[in-house]
């Protein structure tokens, strides 16, 4: 925090930009003014899919959670691309590294850029993790992934999460590809079976085998209904497990993850903020970010850019949760810094003003 | 970046229920939001129809986004929001048979 | 004079204008085709340069104090090399960044809605009456502010009062104070004059203009001194001498690309329903070029490139130099005067414009070409109900706000 504070204080002396500009001379990863990572290492996985390695700069919390998706910005053709993928690490508090790993798409322009183009030392913009197909920390005793190509990567990170803290239990794991030599992580899914005797791997090989038939789901896993799932892969067949699950009655227990998810400002359902020690209270919408909604109740309300860079207004949130329009990332933990100037209610939440 | 500035009553490109000529040139130019009249932030923010989402131009002013979607609730200038980093300010020429100006986004992020 | 109708005082057909239109969209189409990978490493170079060049600046300033012998070299090299990082800031960072010149590039850090540049003008008040006024209204009697910049009386039309006569010396002084000059153009000096101004508006402003003042200030001439220790008054006298540097220097450019006897004055007529191709013909009418190498050009943020800077408000500033020899070719296929010349003989006319205008018009001859409409007008911004409503609610601008 005193770190903080000298670089606060130095904001007088850079004016009208922020020490941050200045010291991105230097490192371009020592900036918070906007979440920054160097690609470390681009790790081939299959012929067409690559593992980035990305060491995040200034302002990047270790603590996504397994399965969820960060945003990355690539400058192409002299314009940042954003695009979202599964972070496939487990998260780690004390990293220093987060990795994604990317199939490049036939026409997909940025795909193909990020796994054969970008070389290590590349300077890219990151977004918080986001996304809700998440597992829950203790995991459910029983559980059952349906994977269709790369959508292995949330996956992957859940498994080595379950692997590191070693609370595997008994884990089902589909996953259709269309070759072997397609599939993403074979290789360490196979070592981890062999590891952990609750884990097991049915592979299909669509190429070969067929196209997976969901009424074969109670010969390979009998009791798939008992089990709490997660399916990723693409639409037609998360349109069928969710046709699925839902004639079984079971839709609650299916959580679902489509790839081409788009991270947008989507406006939170809004609700009320209470100012905790000014004891005052104000009904927000979604449109209405939590800085605005406290100016209109009264409260002095720190505040500086409005727009999100200079993390002036930067207050604790004690308990509730907001959404960060720029990228939909929402904050639900208890006492956490949150920039009032970007951010909306999602229901009621209290902040420390 | 959203900004969720509150629209002005009626909207600042809009004062008479309909888009004011004078008021689209300023905000094109001033880089500020049709809606509230105060600079725009990113991303900067199209509401039109989906034609005129179709040929990537538009005769609403740029927005912000929060400006947009309060906007489109007004059916004012149509129900489709793009994103975009930037925009090109085309002026109308003579043989058009709209002589309005138009807004083309260059630098497309997507639909809201 | 003025010239009312732009199509006609070129002898131009509609159809020619409007072919000469098509042929200035063309250009445009193709540099906004080809911007690219090229053009963003030229403005991430030339941010990182500029950068480089002011920390460079501040940190000799500040390493040399304790130094008696080594500190007069290195404090006159900073003072020279920060004047000149605050001119490139200014003028080929801030004011193109402003016009949304790299927005295209989707990078939150360069953008137009967040950029704040060096100087005392907040960027929202110079995106007001720089980015609109002044380029909507290029060298309209009574509109665009930057004739004279509301202190100077630049056009034989503007109405003259014995005030005029200390033109030589307002002129040094606003060329001295130009970022000042600058800082309070949005506040429209004349309007205060006449009484037109809203209050509120003005003092919405004036917060604004005060509350970035005082942050420069404070950096400049307090904060930097104190950190020089013993030697906190020739580090004053350093940036004293930079911010001098960056005055005169965007006063020459900025007064060069509309003052010299080639760039001439309209009247309000006929703006309403002008089209692009009558709009582009009034920008190169009222617009004139200075004549230099590469590092002039940058230096001056290739705001040197006047004319296509005005044809293309928001189109890379890199690019003006390849656009330029065909705008010329267009011109001379058109028969439309290219206003250009260098530094010396641009900036002779502009001073002897203020020269001649601080007296009567009867007792001085016109250097520009005849061009019709002989009118006297008085300051005449649109009546409040038909004038473009300000906003009147904001936040801070300033990022440094709490």
């Amino acid at each position: 925090m005193t770190w903080e504070r000298v670089r606060k204080a130095a904001d007088k002396l850079t004016t009208p930009l922020l020490p941050d500009d200045y010291l991105t001379l230097i490192n371009p990863l020592w900036s918070s003014r906007e979440l920054r990572g160097r690609v470390e290492q681009v790790i081939p996985e299959t012929e067409d899919a690559a593992t980035l390695v990305i060491r995040p700069g200034w302002g990047w919390r270790y603590d996504h959670r397994p399965g969820q998706f960060v945003g990355i910005g690539v400058q192409v053709a002299g314009k940042y691309q954003w695009r979202s993928y599964s972070v496939s690490s487990p998260p780690v508090k004390s990293g220093r590294t987060l990795a994604i790993t990317v199939r490049a798409m036939p026409e997909g322009k940025m795909s193909e850029h990020l796994v054969r183009g970008l070389k290590p030392g590349t300077i890219v913009r990151l977004a918080t993790p986001a996304g809700d197909f998440v597992l829950p920390d203790p995991p459910p005793a029983k559980t059952l992934f349906l994977v269709g190509g790369s959508g292995i990567t949330p996956v992957m990170s859940m498994l080595r999460t379950l692997d590191r803290r070693n609370t595997m239990g008994d884990v089902a794991l589909h996953y259709s590809s269309t070759t072997p030599e397609r599939m993403i992580f074979r290789t360490e899914l196979h070592e981890l079976a062999a590891r952990h005797p609750g884990l097991k791997l049915h592979e299909r090989h669509t190429d070969t085998d067929g196209i997976f038939g969901w009424d074969g789901l109670d010969h390979l896993c009998p009791d798939w209904r008992e089990r709490e799932t997660w399916a990723c892969g693409p639409a037609p067949m998360l349109d069928a497990v969710e046709l699925h699950w839902a004639a079984a009655g079971l839709a609650d227990s299916l959580h679902l993850e489509r790839f081409s998810l788009a991270v947008t400002g989507d406006g939170g359902e809004g609700g009320t903020i209470t100012f905790q020690n000014s004891g005052k209270e104000i009904e927000a919408d979604g449109a209405t970010t939590v800085l605005e909604a406290g100016e209109k109740a009264g409260v002095g309300m720190p505040y500086g850019c409005r727009v999100g860079i200079c993390h002036t207004c930067t207050v604790t949130k004690i308990s509730g949760t907001v959404r960060d329009l720029r990228n939909g990332a929402e904050f639900d933990q208890p006492n956490e810094q949150v920039q009032t100037c970007v951010t909306v209610p999602v229901g009621p939440c209290t902040l420390n003003l | 970046m959203t900004s969720s500035v509150p629209l002005t009553s009626p909207p600042f490109a809009w004062p008479h229920g309909s888009l004011d000529k004078g008021k689209v040139v300023q905000c094109a130019l001033s880089r500020v939001c049709g809606g509230c009249g105060t600079s725009l932030g990113r991303p900067i923010a199209f509401l039109g129809t989906t034609e005129e989402v179709d040929r990537n131009a538009f005769h609403a002013p740029p927005l912000h986004e929060a400006c947009a979607r309060a906007l489109r609730e007004t059916g004012i200038a149509g129900a489709s929001v793009v994103l975009t980093a930037g925009f090109e300010y085309v002026r109308p020429t003579a043989d058009a048979l709209d002589r309005r100006p138009t807004f083309v986004p260059n630098s497309i992020i997507g639909p809201a | 004079m003025a010239i009312a109708d732009v199509a006609e005082y070129a002898h131009l057909t509609k159809d020619e204008v409007e072919q000469l239109g098509r042929e200035f969209d063309a250009i445009r189409a193709e540099i906004e085709e080809s911007r690219g990978a090229k053009d963003a490493a030229y403005i991430n170079k030339v941010i990182t340069t500029q950068r480089w060049m002011a920390a460079g600046a501040r940190i000799g300033m500040i390493v040399s104090s304790p130094f008696p012998r080594a500190r007069k070299p290195v404090l006159a090299a900073s003072a020279v090399t920060l004047g000149l990082a605050k001119i490139l800031e200014n003028m080929e960072i801030g004011h193109n960044v402003m016009h949304g010149q790299w927005d295209w590039m989707n990078d939150p850090e360069i953008h137009s809605s967040t950029w704040e540049w060096d100087t005392g003008q907040p960027a929202e008040q110079w995106k007001h009456s720089h980015n609109y006024i002044h380029h909507q209204f290029t060298n309209v009697l009574g509109v665009d502010n930057d004739i004279g910049y509301g202190v100077l009386r630049m056009a034989r039309e503007q109405k003259w009062t014995p005030v005029a006569l200390g033109q030589p010396v307002y002129n040094a002084l606003l060329a001295a104070l130009f970022q000042w000059g600058v800082a309070l153009h949005d506040l429209d000096l004349e309007a205060i004059r006449k009484g037109q101004k809203d209050p509120e508006e003005m003092k919405r402003q004036l917060k604004q203009i005060a509350k970035k003042g005082r942050n420069q200030i404070l950096k400049d001439y307090v904060l930097y001194p104190a950190l020089s220790g013993k030697e906190w008054k020739s580090t004053i006298k350093a940036n004293a001498t930079a911010n001098l540097m960056r005055n005169i220097w965007s006063y020459l450019i900025i007064f060069c690309g509309h003052f010299p006897d080639g760039a001439l004055h309209f009247t309000e007529e006929e703006l309403e329903d002008e089209t692009r191709a009558e709009w582009y013909l009034r920008q190169i009418f009222g617009t004139a070029n200075i004549e230099g190498g590469p590092l002039f050009h940058v230096m001056s943020g290739n705001l040197s490139y006047q004319i296509e800077h005005h044809l293309f408000p928001d189109l890379p500033s890199n690019r003006y130099a390849e656009i330029s020899p065909r705008v010329q070719a267009l011109c001379e296929k058109y028969g439309i005067p290219y206003s250009s010349g260098p530094l010396h003989r641009q900036y002779g006319q502009v001073l002897r414009t203020v020269m001649k205008l601080s007296l009567p018009n009867k007792m001085t001859k016109d250097d520009r070409p005849p061009t019709g409409a002989d009118i006297t007008i008085e300051h005449r911004r649109k009546a409040e109900e038909e004038r473009q409503i300000r906003r009147t609610e904001l936040g801070g601008w300033s990022r440094s706000a709490s």
